[in-house]
């Protein structure tokens, strides 16, 4: 039997059928909860954060749009609440002009080593977690729904009410402060 | 001249139309081949990044937690049904206190309970005043009443009612709360 769709699932759970929103949990927990675990950095707050999320979809299933995807709208509850979470906590920002990027041309004449060859794969990705922690908050939100999520730059677009050319801008300059953290820590 | 780095991002992002430019490039040129692998190998490595599984019961707990406040909001409605004015009052009540920021709502509750406390003792200040002034009146009463005409104790209870109306009168215009919340 054929794996029904976001939209017929959403159908079925809106005549009450409890079964179909299970499904829809099941498809999208995973990506909800390690979006909102590497956005707040709190695996319990994370878990809580989730279940509201899900909780929230179904309160408000009826005024999902079936037109626009169901993971589009539902990283956008996921976002908003994260979003909400964080400027409770007021959580310490990263200074990205520390690291002078912004606004600056990277020139390709870079002759860095890859991090990735030069580290064990284990010590990489502790390392590469410290450096997605270290991202400040608004680019990190990009390179995790980009690079951990693996949505498309249209989705990440949808979900976060911007013109396509910015997420990319945004992701392109996250994942350079990314690479330029990890070789400053791997560096002699 | 060599690509930019956002034209490696977007070679790595998959089909675009510049891509048989730029890997014509990259074939011919060792730095920028060198730059684009070490984005590929950092790209993918990111990819490869432990992913977080929730845990086996997580749909169960959140179906559990919907059900819950569905009946929380079903005991509301009924409740809304059944005491419409009480229960809206209440949210208004409610409403308006949680629009007070935390420190200014418990100024407010301290100021509210010390008046509150004040008028209290001011109470019991002038049933004391009262008990002793009746005392009083009810020797002098008395002492008129045994003396005189049928008259006398219509006349003296409305010199009574007219000076009593007139004390409380007086301490309600110092006490009222009118002056504390003009601040």
């Amino acid at each position: 039997m054929p794996e029904k769709t976001d939209r017929e699932l959403v159908e079925i759970a809106l005549k009450g059928e409890k079964n179909a929103f299970e499904a829809l949990i099941l498809r999208y927990q995973n990506g909800i909860i390690n979006y909102i675990y590497r956005m707040i950095l709190d695996m319990d707050e994370a878990m809580d954060l989730a279940q509201e999320v899900f909780i929230k979809a179904y309160f408000s299933l009826s005024t999902y749009n079936p037109t626009y995807s169901f993971s589009t709208w539902i990283y956008k509850i996921a976002s908003n609440l994260t979003i909400d979470h964080l400027r409770k906590k007021k959580r310490k920002d990263f200074n990205t002009e520390s690291l002078s990027l912004r606004n600056k041309e990277i020139e390709i004449a870079d002759h860095s080593m890859s991090p990735v060859k030069n580290l064990d794969r284990e010590m990489f990705y502790k390392k590469l977690e410290n450096a997605i922690n270290m991202l400040p908050e608004p680019l990190r939100e990009f390179v995790i729904l980009r690079d951990i999520n693996e949505l498309s730059y249209n989705e990440i677009a949808e979900i976060k009410n911007l013109p396509i050319g910015t997420v990319k801008n945004k992701i392109f300059r996250a994942r350079e402060i990314l690479r330029k953290l990890l070789e400053d820590e791997n560096a002699p | 001249m060599h690509l930019k780095i956002e034209d490696i991002y977007e070679l790595l992002n998959g089909p675009s139309e510049k891509k048989e430019i730029f890997m014509k490039h990259i074939q011919n040129c060792k730095m920028c081949r060198e730059a684009f692998e070490i984005r590929k190998d950092y790209v993918q490595s990111i990819r490869d990044f432990k992913k977080i599984s929730a845990p086996l019961d997580f749909p169960k707990e959140i179906l559990f937690e919907i059900e819950k406040r569905k009946s929380f909001l079903r005991k509301i409605s009924i409740l809304l049904a059944s005491f419409p004015i009480f229960i809206s009052s209440l949210l208004i009540l409610l409403i308006s206190i949680s629009g007070f920021p935390k420190e200014e709502l418990s100024s407010f509750a301290n100021q509210y309970i010390s008046f509150a406390l004040e008028v209290f003792k001011s109470m019991i200040k002038i049933a004391m005043g009262i008990n002793k002034l009746i005392s009083s009146f009810s020797e002098v009463l008395k002492k008129f009443t045994s003396a005189s005409s049928s008259l006398a104790l219509p006349i003296f209870a409305i010199f009574l009612i007219l000076t009593f109306s007139t004390i409380l009168f007086l301490i309600l215009l110092n006490y009222l709360p009118l002056k504390r919340f003009e601040k």
